[in-house]
């Protein structure tokens, strides 16, 4: 068990985001958080980062309360994907990732060869070397998603946590980069927790689905037991169909 | 990559099988359900893949640190340039002072020996020392600085086109100043020092402007530069009808907005070398963190940068170079912007390279700018006019070339 969430609640302003959430995340497993625009899903996500911390009710990470930890030591066991990353200026797609590298550094301290290797092998699997001298201001939008999942490889994380993060990405590079993710829950336990909004996906690669409405857990548990029609339909108010056990299909009528 | 390239077609073929490879080990059935065979000629494939895998890492390697080595040579360059040119406009000017005299009374003041300039006019050791020596130090520093903390406002506000003034801290410091210059016109027996007065205005400015800008205690970029630039525009009107209210005697006024190195004495020298160096040194030893904070305030948090105590001390640290500045210097207009740009043009966005090349390249072209300023015509230029005068129309030159993107 890596997170245990207990009564959370958080409210920006007098407007209720997040009510009274209880759920606890496993180690090794892909959970994903689905749900309507504006249900508090990446609200929900910042919260477990550590970024947002007026909130009321415990989340507690593997052995102590996330509020204890400090923000260097969640950088060296939480990487985190934002949903939409903007840089302004020229760096190199190598230099963004191998600033993934910086928790496990000192300041004015140039990479070691084991910090190279890393980056290296992050661009590798997530097919990014080929921009690896291209600037990040000149690649486009999935492409430097792409490059910041590497850079978040790169934190080599215990969770990794992506908000959207594929929303730009091409449906072929999505699927390798699930199937690497899965691979690497199974290889060296990395708990995944990501925001999805394809469904189809969300069934065929989550372990645990957390589906949230207007703040409130209105489903957690099993993926096959989440990801229902029935579910589904109250969540979304559109048809989907089960065609096996894994695989979940949307039709397009509301 | 260039190196796979260079392999030709039946690499590339190999190396397109490697991704097929890699998806198998992976496990990865869904995409790929190809089996893969272990035999012989997948055995020597594999091998050519690793060797191949292993030149590819040696050229990765050396492509980061190719950029950090040409950042040094770089920096190495420009401060030679600067040594140089340092001795050369420190001869430059209406008395004919040759080379030889100045280094000797350069070194001679240096190490107290009057013996180095025993012989010499007594006017003329005046003239290096007391006249062009301390002027040439503030433009190397005030130069220094502005572009240092160009760079560092811009990396903060994640804008390419912040520096001093969009923060509101130069109209703070001019406002100080025009108000100290005023006070003096008029008041009797009362002596408004015109640096403690920018050095005031810029510091009030900043805090008022870390005031309006803050949300429940967090601080984001674009509320910075919204209030920076309403408090700038408040500060304007303020010097206007300060301007009007001074009269006749507004050359006084105008004259030290145009911002002059003209007549600086060491005492600017003492009051603007340490504080400037403290801060630069202290922005080029947190450079790593500013580099993160460029990715966005979330990603710069999640990679452990402990973002509002960073960005207090880089908002502290750029305040206190402008302040300082302009108050030595009054207000010249540019540098800030155009220094950090070229460099990113050539160098890179690092800002472990990018700071300290900033403050080498900033002091480079401002004591160009001032000694051209003093030497070009015979009547002195303000090199704050000057500045803006060539930087505006070089940077619209880049602006055009980059294809408007910055």
């Amino acid at each position: 068990m890596v997170y245990k969430v207990e009564g959370l609640c958080f409210s920006y302003g007098k407007k209720k985001i997040l009510e009274d959430l209880s759920f606890e995340i496993k180690k090794g497993k892909v959970t994903t958080i689905i749900g309507p625009n504006g249900s508090g899903k990446t609200t929900l996500l910042r919260t477990m980062t550590g970024q947002v911390d007026q909130y009321s009710g415990g989340i507690h990470f593997e052995k102590k309360a996330l509020k204890e930890y400090s923000v260097k030591e969640l950088s060296q066991k939480i990487a985190v994907v934002s949903q939409n990353v903007d840089i302004k200026f020229p760096f190199s797609c190598m230099e963004v990732v191998s600033m993934g590298r910086t928790p496990f550094r000192n300041r004015m301290k140039n990479l070691t060869k084991e910090d190279l290797d890393i980056v290296y092998k992050c661009m590798e699997i997530t097919e990014t070397l080929k921009f690896a001298n291209t600037l990040i201001t000149d690649v486009s939008g999935g492409e430097r998603q792409r490059i910041m999942i590497a850079k978040a490889l790169a934190q080599t994380p215990e969770v990794l946590i992506l908000d959207e993060s594929f929303s730009n990405i091409d449906i072929r590079y999505t699927i390798k980069i699930l199937n690497l993710l899965r691979s690497m829950t199974k290889e060296s336990n990395l708990t995944v927790i990501s925001i999805m909004h394809d469904l189809n996906l969300t069934d065929l690669y989550s372990d645990d689905v957390l589906a949230l409405q207007d703040g409130k857990l209105v489903q957690f548990g099993d993926a096959s037991k989440v990801m229902k029609p029935n579910v589904i339909k109250s969540l979304f108010g559109i048809n989907t169909k089960k065609f096996s056990e894994k695989g979940l299909v949307v039709l397009p009528t509301m | 990559m260039s190196i796979i390239h260079s392999f030709g077609g039946k690499a590339r073929n190999i190396l397109h099988r490697k991704d097929n490879i890699i998806d198998h080990c992976l496990g990865n059935c869904v995409y790929n359900p190809r089996a893969f065979k272990g035999s012989f000629f997948h055995l020597l494939e594999e091998l050519l893949i690793y060797l191949n895998g292993e030149i590819m890492r040696e050229h990765f390697t050396k492509e980061l640190n190719k950029k950090y080595n040409m950042a040094k040579m770089v920096g190495i360059m420009l401060g030679v340039i600067l040594i140089i040119l340092l001795f050369v406009s420190t001869n430059l000017g209406r008395a004919d002072i040759s080379i030889m005299d100045t280094i000797r009374v350069i070194f001679g003041k240096i190490i107290h020996n009057p013996d180095y300039y025993m012989g010499m006019k007594k006017a003329y050791v005046n003239i290096i020392w007391e006249i062009r020596l301390p002027r040439i130090l503030i433009a190397i520093i005030v130069g220094s600085g502005l572009a240092v903390s160009g760079a560092v406002f811009q990396s903060l506000l994640m804008n390419p086109l912040a520096d001093s003034y969009t923060m509101g801290v130069s109209s703070g410091a001019a406002f100080g100043a025009t108000l100290a210059i005023y006070i003096n016109l008029f008041a009797e027996n009362f002596y408004a020092p015109i640096t403690l007065f920018a050095f005031i205005g810029a510091f009030v400015t900043l805090l008022l402007v870390i005031y309006i800008a803050k949300v429940n205690g967090y601080l984001s970029s674009s509320n910075l530069i919204i209030a920076g630039i309403i408090v700038s525009s408040i500060l304007s009107a303020a010097i206007k009808l300060l301007k009007n209210f001074a009269g006749e005697n507004v050359s006084a006024i105008v004259n030290w907005l145009m911002g002059s190195l003209a007549s600086r004495s060491w005492s600017h020298v003492y009051v603007s070398f340490p504080i400037i160096i403290v801060c630069v040194l202290v922005c080029w030893y947190y450079s790593q963190d500013l580099n993160l904070l460029c990715l966005g305030e979330n990603e710069a948090r999640a990679l452990g940068v402990d973002t509002q105590k960073i960005r207090r001390i880089f908002l502290i640290c750029g305040s206190l170079i402008t302040a300082v500045c302009v108050a030595v210097s009054g207000v010249i207009g540019f540098i800030g912007l155009i220094v950090p740009h070229i460099l990113r043009f050539s160098i890179g966005s690092d800002n472990r390279s990018l700071v300290p090349l900033s403050g080498i390249l900033g002091a480079l072209l401002l004591l160009l700018a001032d000694t051209g300023a003093r030497s070009l015509m015979n009547v002195e230029i303000p090199v704050g006019v000057l500045t803006t005068l060539l930087g505006g129309p070089f940077f619209i030159y880049i602006f055009v070339k980059k294809n408007k993107t910055l």
